[in-house]
């Protein structure tokens, strides 16, 4: 599988009243096409910022990030706005959608304006409801975004993220606003969409989502401190209380 | 507890409480200052008569029969009075650098003593005495002819030629207009003694004003039938109609004041319901935690107290220099003030607060519908579904910012209503002034000043001296008009025939009302030949027309006869027609061409005026009027747009105010831009943040908010437009109306008020929503993760 990123001495650091406060340092790591990655961590040990870092939300104050062969802390904002629109995915904890739009009109709005994307608007208008469809929330197309519950809207975020076909998502807790059945069907969403292809790194502090996920990386202190490969998540075969047994193993071992 | 959740509040929403505090600021500064100007403009003219002593009944008058003291001696319904000695000179006596100064026909020459009767000056300072050496000239004139202090005048008439200093102008309450027709000019009691014992200044010339006290004016008026030479009598209403024009002007205070207080409420209401429905969350949060309704909404009340309090003192001491401010533009030849002091001020502050409180109490209503599933739930219920039906990005052929700009507004129509509304008055504002300057400027109101419309006006009084009168008023003047037609074909080639309006002086009476009301009459023109409003034109000598202004002061109406009487004896005349006059204030009555007149009641003439036999384009008269001002020595010659422009006196303080007006609105739409813009950016920040996360640049998202404003902006203007064409008469015609006008056609210059105005309010909301939204450059990705 080919590399489609890769991390080399990425640090981050912040200066807040005059203290120098490393947020990452010298992480290094790799993502392979076709991954699903999990973040895992204690809470302030860098995650989020590890996330936005790679994916160009934020800036690195050193090091590299190679995506798909371009080093993307070189880049300006205008042509990290580019990437991430039409060549990364992105869902939040917090469901951020425009308020005044339909769900519908929120998850084609990124089509519409991506230049990579050749489809007519008919064309993306139907892969949106074609998506929608696929997570079961067409229903809520035409819907005002305070009329779909967090799971629903959720849903409707990981369609958003997947309107131009990107070539990976970032997740940062996508599961953390909600409850246990939504949060089950999002994670089924992301499996689904990891098996059809797209790569997936999401942050998550919960061990029952890092299990549906392919390889776990724990960072601890701004470095990853370890790297579980879990395998391929098939949801028709696997035995999801096994990987999770074993996974929560390992995070002990790491000290979570 | 309260005392700590507001100071976090304070802490927290920096942004949205400094921008709420400086809306009430602004609407308490616009209250408090607007509330003293509307006071002060409608009882203005009152004001203004009542510090100056103008009384109850104003006579200008010769005494050189001793008729005007045996009236004042004799006139029981004279409570008390003040008198002026004064000298009435006709022609030209004025010269700067050995030019005429430009000033109305009849000079009235002057000193300044303790009669009772106060002249002020630049600064509202009374004047008490000229100093040797000095001028003083009424400050129209002395504007038009843009005297500065410290110049050198040259006073010629006849034997008396000396040079004084220009001292300052003069704001006077009877003679102050252009409207009066007479300049006032003040020299030092000595200078005056000097001037008026020459013996070259007739007896004919000196005269009097009266400022009489008396609860009679009627009698007053009945008395003063027995004195022969009058050049003015009018009571209090005439003497207010004279500002009239300048109440036009000053109204435009009045209106921005009232658009002021309603722009800054709607815009403080809307803050206030605003920044009261974004904190749903922290009220769902008490009420989860068991605070009461009533605690909740205190505590809300308390900070928009708080604010309105601390808003309003700061406001206050700003409306001050700033209603000075509106006041010194609007009023230059008036002066206005109020005997109240700041209390206005004050009351208007106070009503910031109160308004704020109780805005905050009304708000607050709806902390009663907020649960607690509001905190827990971010907002979003999930219980309620129902389609949003209409308009999608599907249907939209526009670029996605343009759908997002235009959906924001649809979908929060009664937010942007708010602006919509606010914008679209101070818009219409203008408008209206720049439909009727426009109107004022044009050649549609030549009829308003007892006119038939001409290709040409000419003021040639030093040329009229020289022809030799032989005869009547009639032949002389038809001399005077052939002669100067004959210059002006001699000199420049072009043909043309001459008329001219003349004016006497008659007692006019109908059942036992009677009042001395000028007549004018047309010579080379027929009586035919001017606009009425109702009957039919004059035909024969005993028929006259009336404006409606006589008609109310005399009661006579159209059938009615009347009797004239002149120095010739008495004349019953039957009025067969009203039509429109602003000259003499609308008391006048055209006679027919054959109505025999004495040259003892003349009391004045028009301009000459003179129409070419070609027919010529305007172009065409410009052209010929430059060659005539180049060729002949003539004062003055105007065309028709300029004559009115003349008469009306105040075309250029319109121009003026019209340039305040669209400055101060320009002010007012930076301001609610800016800030409006800055609480939406507040508003919107995660949804910003989240737009820029997945790949939305910084230009999509200023595009998005620009659109957005201009299209708010775009549907205000449209507004205000479509209602600036049956605004302006609905304004502005009331005001003629007073004037004896009441046919207006209103010019509205299409490319001014249509496209110039528009254009520029529009690319100003979209620069400054432009330079609001360049904020969002600051809001990055990763805020998504810090967002609430």
């Amino acid at each position: 599988m080919a590399k489609i990123i890769e991390v080399k001495d990425l640090c981050k650091t912040y200066v807040v009243n005059k203290r120098q406060n490393n947020v990452l340092v010298n992480v290094n790591f790799s993502v392979e096409e076709g991954e699903m990655i999990a973040i895992m961590g204690p809470s302030g040990s860098g995650k989020s910022t590890l996330l936005y870092s790679v994916s160009g939300m934020d800036q690195a104050s050193s090091g590299s990030v190679n995506f798909m062969g371009k080093d993307i802390t070189k880049l300006s904002e205008k042509e990290l706005a580019e990437i991430r629109l039409d060549e990364m995915g992105f869902v939040f904890q917090q469901m951020y959608m425009m308020k005044n739009l339909t769900v519908l009109d929120n998850i084609v709005l990124p089509a519409v304006q991506s230049k990579k994307n050749e489809l007519t608007k008919e064309e993306k208008i139907n892969r949106a409801i074609k998506l929608m469809k696929n997570f079961g929330i067409e229903d809520i197309a035409d819907n005002d975004i305070n009329e779909a519950s967090g799971g629903q809207l959720q849903r409707a975020c990981i369609c958003r993220s997947m309107i131009n076909n990107p070539r990976i998502i970032f997740a940062d807790e996508p599961t953390g606003a909600l409850n246990r059945t939504s949060s089950g069907e999002v994670m089924d969403a992301f499996v689904k969409l990891n098996n059809e292809g797209t790569t997936i790194m999401m942050v998550t502090h919960d061990a029952k989502v890092a299990a549906r996920c392919s390889k776990v990386f724990y960072i601890v202190d701004g470095n990853i401190k370890g790297e579980y490969n879990i395998g391929k998540c098939d949801t028709n075969t696997v035995d999801f209380s096994k990987r999770e047994r074993e996974l929560n193993n390992w995070l002990m071992e790491m000290g979570w | 507890m309260f005392g700590h959740i507001l100071k976090r509040d304070l802490k927290r929403k920096k942004t949205m409480n400094a921008i709420l505090f400086i809306f009430i600021v602004i609407a308490a500064m616009f209250m408090a200052g607007s509330i003293p100007n509307i006071f002060t403009v409608i009882n203005g003219v009152q004001y203004y008569e009542k510090i100056a002593g103008v009384g109850d009944y104003v006579v200008i008058a010769g005494d050189s029969q001793g008729d005007l003291t045996e009236f004042i001696n004799n006139c029981k319904a004279i409570d008390s009075y003040r008198m002026e000695e004064i000298v009435l000179i006709s022609g030209d006596i004025l010269y700067k650098d050995g030019e005429k100064l430009e000033t109305r026909p009849t000079k009235v020459v002057q000193t300044v003593k303790d009669t009772g009767y106060k002249y002020f000056d630049n600064d509202n300072n009374e004047i008490k005495e000229i100093k040797p050496g000095q001028i003083m000239i009424t400050k129209y004139a002395a504007e038009e002819n843009n005297l500065k202090i410290g110049d050198k005048i040259e006073f010629i008439y006849k034997n008396n030629k000396f040079f004084l200093e220009y001292a300052g102008p003069i704001k006077d309450a009877i003679l102050g207009t252009p409207m009066m027709g007479n300049t006032r000019v003040l020299i030092s009691e000595e200078d005056f003694n000097r001037f008026q014992s020459d013996d070259s200044i007739g007896k004919a010339l000196r005269g009097k004003i009266l400022y009489i006290d008396t609860k009679d004016t009627k009698q007053v008026e009945k008395d003063l039938a027995n004195v022969s030479t009058i050049f003015f009598n009018g009571d209090k209403s005439i003497v207010d109609m004279v500002y009239i024009m300048e109440m036009v002007i000053a109204a435009t205070v009045l209106i921005i004041g009232i658009a002021l207080i309603i722009v800054s409420f709607i815009v403080l209401k809307f803050m206030i319901s605003f920044t009261i429905s974004e904190e749903f969350r922290e009220i769902g949060v008490m009420k989860a935690i068991g605070i009461k309704n009533g605690k909740i909404r205190s505590l809300y009340i308390v900070k928009y107290m708080a604010f309105g309090i601390v808003g309003s003192v700061l406001g206050f001491i700003l409306s001050i220099p700033f209603g000075r401010l509106m006041l010194d533009i609007v009023s230059s030849n008036m002066v206005l003030g109020n005997e109240l002091g700041t209390a206005l001020n004050l009351i208007g502050a106070v009503f910031v607060v109160v308004s704020t409180v109780g805005f905050a109490y009304l708000c607050t209503k709806k902390i009663k519908k907020s649960s607690p599933i509001d905190a827990i739930r971010n907002g979003q219920t999930g219980e309620r579904y129902k389609k949003k039906k209409g308009f999608s990005i599907e249907k939209c052929p526009l670029g996605s910012s343009s759908y997002m700009a235009i959906n924001d507004v649809k979908s929060a129509p009664r937010r942007y209503m708010t602006i919509i509304v606010a914008f679209t008055l101070c818009c219409l504002l203008p408008l209206i002034i720049g439909n009727t300057a426009s109107t004022m400027k044009s050649d549609k109101l030549i009829h308003l000043f007892g006119q038939k419309k001409s290709d040409i006006y000419v003021d040639a009084n030093l040329y009229i001296d020289q022809v030799e009168k032989d005869g009547d008023d009639i032949g002389y003047y038809k001399k005077v008009l052939g002669n100067v037609a004959e210059k002006i074909e001699k000199e420049t080639g072009y043909k043309c025939d001459g008329f001219l309006e003349i004016q006497y002086r008659f007692d006019v009476s109908y059942k036992g009302e009677s009042s001395k009301i000028a007549c004018q009459i047309g010579i080379n023109t027929n009586a035919g030949d001017y606009k009425y409003t109702e009957g039919v034109a004059p035909a024969a000598a005993n028929e006259i027309a009336i404006t409606k202004m006589v008609s109310k002061t005399l009661g006579a109406k159209i059938g009615d006869t009347v009797t004239i009487k002149s120095s010739d004896g008495e004349k019953e005349c039957i009025v067969t027609a009203y039509f429109d006059a602003m000259n003499n204030l609308g008391q006048i009555i055209r006679i027919h061409e054959d109505f025999e007149v004495n040259s003892k009641d003349m009391s004045g003439s028009l301009n000459l005026q003179f129409s070419f036999a070609d027919n010529p384009s305007d172009d065409e008269i410009d052209r010929r009027i430059q060659l005539i001002k180049d060729k002949c020595d003539f004062e003055n010659v105007l065309n028709t747009k300029e004559s009115c422009a003349k008469n009306i006196g105040v075309v250029d303080t319109m121009e003026t105010v019209e340039l305040f007006l669209i400055v101060f609105l320009i002010i007012v739409v930076i301001l609610v831009t800016i800030l409006m813009e800055s609480s939406f950016i507040a508003n919107e920040k995660s949804q910003i943040a989240m737009l820029k996360a997945v790949g939305f640049s910084n230009g999509y998202v200023i595009a998005w908010q620009v659109k957005r404003f201009g299209l708010v902006g775009l549907v205000s203007l449209v507004l205000a437009i479509v209602l600036s064409i049956p605004a302006t008469p609905l304004i502005i015609t009331p005001i003629f109306k007073m004037l004896g006008a009441e046919s207006i056609d209103y010019v509205f210059d299409k490319f001014k008020v249509f496209v110039m105005y528009p254009v520029i309010i529009l690319a100003v909301t979209m620069l400054f929503t432009y330079i609001g939204a360049l904020k969002t450059k600051r809001i990055k990705a990763t805020d998504t993760a810090n967002i609430e």
